[in-house]
């Protein structure tokens, strides 16, 4: 809980950075006590990773002070950062897969007898520290076949071989299922037991709420406010986090369901390892209905999605769409049978970011008419539609032939979402649709997704985000190490069954009933 | 296949092979030092081929062969330092930039090369000759294969061990490969990319200098044009047959080698193939030993990609 | 909200699209200058006057009709290659085999014109210049067919394949396509092709072919392809981002081994029409390293079809001009090849620089936003 009340270990005064035009951090104050727990909660482009990055360095403030246990400094670099006992956790952790636990943990720091690395010396001092804080890990464990939830350990124990006691989080809970957050901040709580200060970057209320002794919420640059967790409520966070008042439910119409359109039976594979990655899949979705696949990231979401798009080799069972066997065909025939998708990557998959807003907008349709005949393009037919496409969707953007690669995260996405819903989709599947996007995009596409299903397309929708599955979902399916751990109503009071199914139960021994 | 006349045959084409896999070998070591650091080198054979120039200058001005060993060694730094300046600090594309080292070398050497014919200039210089490891060379069927060449092929012999032990067991190897694979983890540990790709680079320039040094001042103690003819783009193919492990290279390397030495034995035996056909057997052996076996080995993750990306 | 842009009227997008030019133009440009400072500094190293040495490079050039016929005589190769190279580099694959396709066209190409059919002379122009098309195109189909499927290093494929091509012609030339046999002390060769496929001269008082034609037409057509067919606009997606066109359902294998082929098939016609045009007759070694210096032409061509023209013509007044400099300055001709290096150099430099600058000027034009998302 909170520490003396005498000098705060961090102090942040008036911090401002300018990137361009954007000021990204506005004279900002922060101070962080010692043991405590401080989240630094805002939406995406607030400006908390950038004031967090300046605290470890990465940046330099254009004003402003830092002062670190009572004393004025500053950090000119990650390597400055560590050796004033600050540790950073990215949200993309800073590991080599190829190398061992201990490789990691040693990389960049001096050694005994230089250059000889000393593994074992390192490993055994590893151990003694995991043992101490209760981060259990292999040292000799290759990271990247370490599920992630441990990967972030490694991250943790990264930052206390070399010293941190005030340690940075940012979004360290996107990659956890809910009871795995829970022992994760049982982790926190031990770490400040053992003298550590903590500093949490979310954008996710209700854990914030949960772990935190004061919460900082930034706007736009800004700080708008720093409350003790007890003057705290969800609704009051929102509204500072988006500054007008926030209507945190959406409203689902009644389901009116049609005929099936997605059948999947017994859908298995082999990932690259050998290892099945898909077992025995199956579901349907009907016209008109969401179909919500939640589940931790890397529980074969991925494979499925991939697998119902043609580009994912099954070994086993079979995929129809509107009664027609699409199993293993190429993706250009689930295109042709009406399946759209909105993918998780936006920028390697979604789009062609050199491309410009026209040409992404055609380029499932780029030799059939109206916009090409017998190969030959249609230019000004093209120019046309995009004018169109880019007026109905609001998409923001100057003229159709800006490069998509300078459209903002939300507008990238609308481009997509306008590409695939214009395309007519009978099966809609939308990955990830709004990881990254600010509060407005992320309304905006939910709203076409809703929308969607009321013209009676059917909706496969794979998210990490819970409330986004409920808020969306007619039913909910679980994934687990690939497979379907059970499939339940869409409703908020079906939480707990479906944290559980994330961990690997099976709705039948949790229920006794079948699915 | 044991019989007196038949291992009387294949130890000088082992021998051979050996020899002729020493110029790869250097090149591979050069090129998996680049590549694990991340940047693609096929700027290899250029290197390789201002490497054989400077050992005919090294040993022209010095009169000793080590003299051209070090002068190619220090042309093919330099041209690699020349690469790797483009490469990581303007971030220009390194094929692009491999493909101009290439050009550039075929074309410098020649030029002064022909200068220096025409102002007189003797093609021929000191060159290495044969030195026997003494107890080495006397084991029956390895001393003959291994231990009867110059003395650049035992260097490579302890280079091989020497790359695999820096890249394996210490910290500069550790950052190396960092480098080559999560460069931003690298970066975020206090590593610079830039400085650790720079001297890996210029590693891999001068060992590929070696490697054509040993052409001209190992084999024909001269300088002639040509005498490189792809050697550098067979080692870049060892690098990735050999994942890009010194060890596994060298085996590669040996294959191709033997393969080259093999050609030229055909050729000498008048086997009734056309000698176009046998010039040709360790490019197609090395094309065919690309499609049948390297599918989809894990080069460092980072190759070829500039770092950082974005700016900040 | 959305403003309308005024529509721009067209001296204006004239303007703006030859300011896009001359801005391209001036990286290469500037490059050149700086490449031919670096010659004089390397004449100057081995005792040559550079001022003499350009002196007699420039009138290798311009010296004359003949020797501005020459300068496009050599230009028609690099021409040819540079736009197949800018095609399959458009689309993402590293073609450096051009030479190897040059060889292998020339090959088929000569074996057809060498052939004594009775046909009229534009039929067997035709003919010659398709067998070298496909032998190119398929040599190169097939590194192309290795790397989509196989995910096999073309840069390595590639090479390799040069060299295999090389060794084949050779063996051809000194073998079963052999003129004179028994004369051991001349270099072997094939004997001269046909009358009736020869590419007629098309300037008088010089040695400009008719292949000066079936490379702007080349030209042209290649530029309607890249830019105005699917299959242009397919290959740049699979350049630009393979993993979004295989997602959105486009056969990626068969772009690029298309791709491939239409740029090794372009190669082979360049070597075709350097024999029927020029040579006359195939031997070993007839193309100076053609298919590598065409690398460097599309490159500083941008990639676009009438960069390269320019840059060919640039380049193959390089070649010319060098062997008047050797001829009169005494100046190795291979200080072409450095010249060459430098611009290529310099010109993959200033592509970063270029883009840097762009994008960060487009950058502070954008909506704040925008940016913190970059940074966050």
């Amino acid at each position: 809980m909170g520490g003396e009340r005498s000098v705060p270990l961090l102090e942040l005064k008036h911090i401002t950075k300018v990137f361009g035009d954007l000021k990204a951090n506005d004279q900002i104050d922060l101070d962080v006590q010692r043991g405590e727990i401080h989240a630094l909660l805002g939406e995406n482009g607030a400006g908390k990773t950038t004031l967090m990055n300046i605290l470890y360095g990465l940046y330099h403030p254009d004003g402003g002070e830092i002062f670190l246990r009572g004393e004025l400094t500053k950090i000119h670099s990650p390597r400055d950062a560590i050796r004033q006992h600050i540790g950073m956790i990215h949200q993309h952790f800073m590991l080599v897969p190829t190398f061992s636990v201990v490789e990691n943990v040693v990389l960049g720091l001096p050694v005994e007898r230089e250059p000889l690395l000393d593994l074992r010396t390192a490993a055994r001092r590893l151990s003694e520290l995991s043992a101490q804080y209760g981060l259990q890990i292999d040292p000799n464990a290759l990271v990247g076949s370490l599920p992630v939830g441990v990967q972030q350990r490694v991250e943790i124990l990264k930052a206390l071989y070399r010293g941190a006691d005030l340690l940075v989080l940012d979004e360290p809970t996107a990659v956890l299922s809910p009871l795995e957050v829970e022992s994760f901040f049982q982790v926190l709580r031990q770490l400040v037991q053992q003298g550590l200060s903590i500093i949490f970057i979310s954008h996710k209320l209700d854990e914030v709420l949960h772990i935190s002794d004061r919460i900082t919420v930034l706007r736009r640059g800004k700080k708008v406010g720093t409350l003790p967790r007890s003057e705290a409520t969800n609704r009051k966070l929102a509204e500072m986090m988006v500054g007008r008042e926030v209507f945190l439910d959406l409203q689902r119409p009644p389901l009116q369901a049609g005929d099936v359109v997605l059948d999947v039976q017994q859908l298995s594979s082999k990932s690259e390892n050998g290892i099945q990655s898909l077992k025995v899949i199956q579901f349907t979705v009907q016209a008109g209905e969401v179909l919500g696949i939640a589940g931790v990231d890397g529980n074969g979401q991925q494979q499925l999605a991939e697998a119902l798009a043609g580009l994912h080799h099954t070994v086993g069972g079979s995929i129809c769409v509107q009664g027609v066997d699409l199993t293993n065909r190429p993706p250009e025939d689930f295109i042709r049978r009406g399946v759209c998708y909105v993918l998780a990557d936006r920028q390697t998959t979604g789009l062609v970011l050199d491309f410009n807003v026209d040409e992404n907008l055609i380029l499932k349709r780029c030799d059939r008419q109206p916009f090409a005949r017998r190969g030959v393009l249609n230019l000004g037919g093209i120019r046309e539609y995009g004018q169109k496409v880019i007026h109905e969707y609001d998409i923001r953007v100057e003229d159709g032939r800006t490069p998509v690669r300078q459209l903002s995260g939300g507008n990238q996405q609308k481009v997509i979402l306008a590409r695939e819903i214009e395309d007519g989709p009978k099966l809609l599947i939308l990955m990830h649709p709004t990881r990254g996007l600010d509060i407005g995009a992320t309304e905006y596409v939910r709203q076409r997704v809703l929308e969607q299903r009321a013209r009676g397309v059917a909706v496969l929708l794979v998210s990490t985000e819970l409330d986004e599955i409920l808020a969306l979902s007619d039913r909910v399916a679980v994934m687990f190490r690939g497979e379907i751990m059970g499939i339940v109503p869409g409703n908020a009071d079906q939480l707990e069954r479906i944290s559980h199914m994330m961990l690997g139960e099976s709705l039948e021994t949790m229920t006794g009933i079948n699915p | 296949m044991n019989s007196p006349i038949e291992l009387a045959m294949l130890i000088p084409l082992l021998a051979a092979g050996v020899r002729l896999a020493t110029p790869l070998l250097y090149s591979a070591l050069g090129g998996i030092i680049s590549e694990r650091s991340g940047v693609t080198n096929i700027g290899l054979e250029g290197m390789m081929i201002m490497g054989t120039f400077g050992a005919y200058v090294g040993s022209h001005l010095t009169g000793s062969a080590w003299g051209g060993a070090l002068g190619g060694m220090l042309a093919g730094a330099l041209t690699a330092l020349l690469f790797a300046v483009m490469a990581i600090f303007f971030r220009a594309d390194q094929v692009v930039l491999g493909t101009g080292v290439n050009i550039l070398a075929l074309g410098l050497t020649a030029f002064i090369y022909r200068a220096m014919y025409k102002a007189g200039i003797s093609q021929f210089v000191t060159g290495f000759k044969a030195w026997n490891v003494p107890l080495l060379s006397d084991i029956p069927v390895i001393g003959p294969i291994f231990f009867r060449q110059i003395p650049l092929v035992y260097l490579v012999y302890v280079l091989i061990a020497v790359v695999a032990f820096i890249l394996y067991r210490t910290t500069w190897g550790l950052k190396l490969r960092s480098v080559g694979e999560l460069p931003r983890a690298a970066d975020t540990a206090g590593i610079s990319v830039a400085r650790v790709r720079l001297m890996a680079v210029t590693a891999s320039g001068a060992l590929a200098g070696i490697g054509g040094a040993f052409l001209s001042v190992g084999e024909i103690s001269a300088f002639t044009e040509g005498l490189v003819a792809g050697r550098g783009f067979i080692a870049l193919a060892a690098v990735i047959f050999g994942r890009w492990d010194p060890l596994r290279a060298a085996g590669a390397c040996l294959l191709f080698g033997t393969a080259d030495a093999l050609q030229y034995r055909m050729q000498a035996l008048k086997v009734p193939i056309s000698y176009e056909f046998l010039l040709m057997f360790p490019y197609v052996l090395t094309l065919l030993a690309f499609i049948l076996f390297v599918h989809r080995s894990k080069p460092p993750a980072a190759l070829g990609k500039p770092y950082p990306e974005k700016q900040s | 909200m959305m403003q309308e842009n005024p529509k721009k009227s067209w001296p204006v997008k004239i303007l703006q699209w030859l300011a896009g030019g001359v801005d391209a133009l001036l990286a290469p440009l500037a490059a050149v200058l700086v490449g031919l400072g670096i010659g004089a500094a390397l004449m100057q190293l081995i005792g040559v006057n550079p001022m003499k040495a350009y002196e007699a490079l420039w009138m290798g050039v311009a010296g004359g009709k003949y020797q501005v016929g020459i300068v496009l005589v050599k230009a028609i190769p690099l021409i040819l290659t540079g736009l197949g190279l800018s095609l399959a580099f458009r689309c993402g694959v590293f073609n450096i085999g051009g030479e190897g396709q040059i060889y292998i066209g020339a090959l088929a190409g000569t074996w057809v014109g060498i052939q004594e059919w009775g046909l009229p002379q534009t039929a067997h122009i035709t003919l010659a210049l398709l067998a070298g098309f496909l032998a190119g195109g398929l040599w190169a189909a097939f590194a192309g067919y290795l790397r989509a499927r196989f995910q096999i290093n073309e840069i390595i494929s590639t090479i390799l394949l040069n060299y295999i091509a090389i060794y084949l012609v050779s063996y051809f030339t000194h073998g079963p396509m052999r003129d004179n046999p028994n004369a051991a002390a001349s270099l072997p060769h094939t004997p001269e092709v046909a009358l009736s496929s020869r590419l007629p001269l098309v300037w008088q008082g010089t040695r400009l072919h008719a292949g000066i034609f079936v490379a702007l037409l080349a030209a042209a057509v290649i530029y309607f392809i890249i830019f105005h067919t699917s299959f242009g606009y397919k290959a740049r997606a699979v350049g630009f981002s393979a993993p979004a066109a295989r997602y959105a359902g486009m056969r990626v294998v068969w772009v690029v081994v298309l791709a491939m082929f239409i740029s090794g098939g372009l190669a082979g016609i360049a070597g075709t029409a350097e024999i029927l045009g020029v040579q006359r007759r195939l031997r070993d070694l007839f193309s100076p390293g053609t298919g590598y210096t065409a690398i460097a032409i599309a490159l500083v061509g941008g990639n676009h079809p009438i960069g390269v023209i320019l840059a060919g013509i640039l380049f193959g007044a390089l070649e010319a001009g060098a062997n008047n400099m050797e001829a009169l300055a005494g100046v190795p001709s291979t200080i072409v090849s450095v010249i060459q290096a430098v611009v290529i150099f310099l010109v993959a430099v200033s592509v970063v620089w270029r883009n840097r600058s762009l994008r960060r000027w487009l950058a502070s034009r954008l909506r704040p936003a925008e940016e913190a998302a970059a940074h966050e």
